[in-house]
């Protein structure tokens, strides 16, 4: 579902690039959401480890797996749009 | 005393046009000069809307790149005033720095003169209206095309068009007027004549607000032999006086900084009007050696006028130079940043209007304000102090301990510190969307509108919750107080990952991260939900702090959500194409549901 949903999106960005209202999107554009993402994930991954209190693990890991799901967006646009 | 002005200069300009036809003419052109002057600015305003305001932010960082901005915008959009106002406007939204400001003011000085050029040395040469004609019906055909950039086009060369009609009948009208009536007759020497004149300048320019109309009359009078020369160079002097009313009634509307920047307008223009005079006799004799040197005829008067119009004005910038640091702390310590009035908008004034970069990035700051204040209206609420909230490791213990009730009104507070604030953006927003702007800037407008009513609506759910929040946390009541610890926890990391995001570098941060708040709510909503059913099954809560809990828990969760979705809003990438990767990446509401 969640890609599905992402290509509706990037179908509906395609449809307005077309009619001229918004800037294209380049794959430097995406790889640079990509760099940030990784740096997210990097970060969350060490504060968990740091981390004692389990419900603040849990926490993290939550917003690590969120991270890692917007991740894998983003590689599957940036192969859309290559 | 005001409202007499305006009937006195037209009973004057009505006498004279009774008492002379040459006299209609040279107010004719006069008008028809300002006019094209409205129709440079309106038709440069067009271009605003990225391209300027980009040039703009580049080109003024640092004092000599500043001046040279102000010298060349000035001589493209012949208008000293156009250039001051948006300097003033940018000033105003926090987009260029006061130093940055004033150089800009110094080079429009300089720039300025090139209309004397312009006009002695092209204009009275030549047969003006024959340029003009051209100019303006080109000019009147593009102004009815839709794209804004043709009709930008077309008010620039219409009002080029009527700044050459207008120099050709203040030249018609001087000749003529000399065959019916003799200035000369008015003309005074000595330091009489020099004080005299600068002061005649100095109405004329305040009364025509613009010191390009007033140097077209001085050099088409000059050129047709109706006043000195010698006075001829006071009324300049006097012209260089008067622009800096033009500068100081633009600041009335503006905030302290555009206030200072007037100030050092003033304090210039006067500097090296003061020195103009006391040293006019080396001037002169400069004006001779210099137009001597570039090929000037000894007795071409107006060009020498335009010659000592960029002499005084380069010397005055040569002596001001220097001293800039000193006027800038001067100027700083007379007129001061206001004491911070929470309740009143810092950033919306009328002097931002007028440039779309201007609009939204005041709009944004002003959002940013509101922001602050709700956040400390909505920690207090909670009975938390927000920078030990912000800094604190643990939030969930810093919340159990923060038992004691802040004592707040918080119903005064919301109307001091919440609602006037939104009313000023509402009222903004509605003013400046119903401008002609480019699409994309009326879409963020109408964004952080949106942003500050969510930001409205937290607050207000924050409000309903306080009573309960307050009453079974100040004093342990066992679960009661644990569910209530739990909402005002997850608010409280709410407000702490919103804070991360805004400490963060704008190239560093993306809104992508809040998709993690938007999961962790939902869950935290449902893992809320079933705990209370838990309870009531169990007997450990009684049926009224449940109902008391539901209830507060909707406007709780209800507060997470708009926080989260204004900071969404809020913390839109300034690349508009990394702001459509992450709209194209973010999770939709269906989707937080599925990932826990």
């Amino acid at each position: 579902m969640a890609l599905s949903k992402t290509l509706e999106k990037l179908e509906k960005y395609n449809s307005r690039f077309e009619a001229g209202k918004v800037k294209k999107i380049k794959p430097s554009h995406v790889q640079k959401v990509i760099d940030k993402l990784e740096t997210r994930e990097r970060d969350l991954l060490e504060e968990i480890q740091t981390t004692k209190k389990a419900s603040k693990r849990d926490r993290l890991e939550r917003k690590r797996i969120t991270t890692l799901e917007h991740l894998d967006r983003a590689r599957w646009l940036l192969r859309e749009i290559s | 005393m005001k409202r007499l002005v305006l009937p006195v200069i037209l009973l004057v300009m009505i006498s004279g046009f009774w008492v002379s036809p040459e006299f209609q003419q040279i107010a004719a052109g006069v008008a028809i000069f300002l006019f094209g002057m409205l129709m440079l600015e309106d038709g440069f305003k067009l271009f605003s809307g990225g391209f300027l305001e980009s040039v703009l932010e580049k080109a003024t960082g640092s004092v000599p790149r500043s001046l040279l901005f102000g010298i060349v915008t000035t001589t493209i959009m012949q208008s000293s005033s156009l250039v001051s106002l948006i300097t003033i406007s940018f000033l105003s939204a926090g987009l260029i720095s006061l130093l940055a400001g004033v150089g800009i003011v110094f080079g429009a000085n300089i720039g300025t003169t090139t209309g004397a050029w312009l006009v002695a040395g092209f204009g009275l040469k030549v047969n003006i209206s024959a340029y003009a004609m051209p100019l303006l019906a080109v000019g009147i055909v593009l102004v009815f095309q839709r794209s804004k950039y043709l009709k930008g086009s077309g008010y620039v060369l219409a009002g080029l068009g009527f700044l050459f009609l207008g120099i050709h009948h203040m030249k018609e009208g001087f000749e003529t007027f000399k065959d019916a009536f003799d200035l000369t007759r008015f003309a005074m020497t000595g330091v009489l004549g020099l004080l005299v004149y600068t002061l005649v300048g100095t109405l004329a320019t305040v009364v025509m607000q613009s010191s390009h109309a007033t140097m077209v009359l001085i050099i088409t009078a000059l050129a047709a032999g109706q006043i000195s020369y010698e006075n001829a160079l006071a009324l300049a002097i006097g012209a260089n006086i008067g622009t800096t009313i033009t500068a100081i009634i633009g600041s009335l509307t503006a905030n302290y900084q555009g206030k200072q920047l007037a100030l050092a307008h003033l304090i210039f223009n006067t500097a090296t009007s003061a020195v103009a005079l006391v040293f006019i006799n080396q001037i002169r004799l400069a004006v001779d050696l210099v137009s001597g040197a570039v090929g000037i005829a000894d007795n071409d008067y107006a060009l020498k006028l335009a010659v000592f119009h960029t002499i005084f004005n380069v010397i005055g910038v040569g002596l001001m130079l220097p001293l800039l640091p000193r006027l800038i702390a001067f100027i700083e310590r007379m007129i001061k940043e206001p004491a911070l009035d929470l309740s009143r908008p810092k950033y919306l004034s009328q002097a931002v209007d007028e440039f779309p970069a201007t609009i939204v990035s005041a709009l944004q700051k002003e959002v940013r304000h509101l922001y602050s204040n709700a956040v400390e209206l909505i920690a207090h609420g909670l009975n938390i102090h927000r920078h030990d909230l912000f800094a604190t490791s643990d939030i969930a213990a810093f919340v159990a301990n923060s038992d004691g009730p802040v004592e707040i009104d918080i119903d005064q507070r919301y109307e001091q510190r919440i609602k006037t604030l939104y009313s000023a953006i509402v009222e903004f927003t509605t003013r400046a969307s119903g401008k002609e702007l480019p699409p994309d800037v009326i879409a963020r407008i109408y964004e952080l509108r949106d942003v500050a009513e969510r930001i409205v609506r937290a607050v207000k759910d924050i409000k309903h919750l306080r009573r309960n929040a307050t009453r079974y946390t100040a004093r342990p009541q066992g679960t009661a107080t644990d569910l209530y610890n739990g909402l005002r926890t997850e608010i409280a990391r709410i407000l702490v990952e919103i804070e991360k995001l805004e400490r963060a570098a704008p190239e560093d941060r993306s809104r992508l991260w809040l998709d993690e708040e938007r999961v962790q709510v939902e869950t935290d909503n449902r893992e809320a939900n079933q705990r209370i059913e838990s309870l009531i099954r169990d007997g450990r809560i009684s049926a009224e702090v449940a109902t008391s809990f539901l209830n507060d828990a909707n406007y709780a969760y209800g507060a997470m959500r708009d926080l989260i979705a204004a900071a969404q809003g809020y913390y839109v990438a300034a690349d508009s194409a990394i702001a459509e990767i992450e709209k194209i990446l973010e999770m939709e509401e269906e989707e937080l549901e599925t990932q826990n």
